[in-house]
């Protein structure tokens, strides 16, 4: 491995472990340590002493990415998500199919429910709460809905006595709604897994070690 | 009741250490400016102070973003640019304040174990 190569990879680590950081203290935070690596190189290059080792003992100085992300307040607060959160996610994705047996008012209460316990959690910032909200708004109440148009759609011809024969009208024909039917399904499970698992990080939990004097 | 055992005296420094980096680190800008690598490693070279440099910058950034810090690019002979790290009114305040109060807390509990010393056999 190279220099460069050591480098990079540090800060891949770094980044990755950074996740759990608002955008703006996380692209701060690797700045300052990619600024730090290279002021560290470059003294070392002035000094004249060589090498990667010089290189891998200054990034054991620096420490493990995931303390230095600690420190930054990420890391400490991983949680479960609580009842509100898993709540949220459940109604999201079938709140909605109350909404197929009493009309709209069902998909009001039922996904209506979801999206609000959605907004109201403090786990989860607003473009993850706008995924879910956007990401099918009804879950999969939707999908349903949109496959029985789907499948209505097909005209079916022939009695008893000869085959049944299924032309596909204006119903969608299967290389279209095989990967409809896929990405319907899929985009609501996905969302929601992310959701679940965004909703172990309390966002932000950092401010908390200020340096105010107790005495006056 | 809070109770205090043989060996829990190792984290409560650790956590003592902790509360005072940040006056440390205010300390070490006191009258002069210092660039990040020059600072985490005057920092890292006092014995015991901290065990991974790394985990400086997000205290530099904390103090930055509580006004106690300032910072400003500066081109470098040797090298790329480096923001430099300084003192502002309020920082100075804050480590003024401490200051105060640490020489007073220091000297009370001084006195204290001088005064458990000789009382013992």
């Amino acid at each position: 491995m190279t220099d460069d190569e050591l480098v990079a990879a540090y800060l891949r680590r770094l980044r990755r472990a950074a996740r759990v950081l608002p955008r703006a203290r996380r692209r701060e935070l690797v700045d300052e340590i990619a600024e730090h690596i290279a002021q560290a190189r470059a003294s070392v290059t002035v000094s004249g002493e060589g090498g990667s080792e010089v290189l891998s003992h200054e990034l054991e100085r620096l420490g493990e990415p995931r303390d230095i992300v600690a420190a930054a307040g990420g890391g400490v607060r991983a949680v479960r998500p609580a009842g509100l959160e898993v709540a949220a996610v459940a109604l999201l994705l079938t709140g909605g199919i109350a909404g197929l047996i009493i009309g709209i008012p069902g998909v009001i209460v039922g996904w209506g429910a979801g999206v609000l316990l959605l907004w109201v959690s403090p786990r989860w910032r607003w473009p993850d709460k706008l995924l879910g909200t956007l990401v099918w708004p009804g879950g999969f109440a939707v999908v349903l809905l949109l496959g029985s148009l789907a499948s209505s759609a097909q005209v079916c011809s022939g009695g008893s006595g000869t085959a049944t024969r299924c032309s596909g009208g204006s119903g969608w024909p299967p290389w279209l709604a095989i990967p409809v039917t896929v990405v319907a399904v899929a985009g609501p499970i996905l969302v929601a897994i992310r959701l679940l698992l965004r909703a172990r990080v309390v966002p932000d939990p950092g401010e908390s070690a200020t340096p105010r004097l107790i005495a006056s | 009741m809070y109770c205090m055992v043989a060996g829990e005296a190792t984290n409560q420094v650790a956590q003592m250490r902790r509360g005072l980096l940040p006056y440390c680190v205010l300390a070490m800008l006191r009258g002069t400016e210092r660039y990040g690598f020059e600072l985490v490693r005057a920092l890292g070279s006092i014995e015991g102070m901290v065990t991974s440099e790394g985990t400086i910058y997000p205290l530099l950034g904390r103090l930055r973003r509580q006004g106690l810090v300032g910072t400003s690019w500066r081109e470098s002979a040797s090298g790329p640019p480096r923001r430099y790290y300084r003192l502002t009114s309020a920082g100075e305040a804050a480590l003024a304040d401490f200051t105060g109060a640490w020489i007073q807390l220091r000297d009370s509990v001084d006195e204290l174990l001088e005064a458990e010393k000789r009382s013992l056999p």
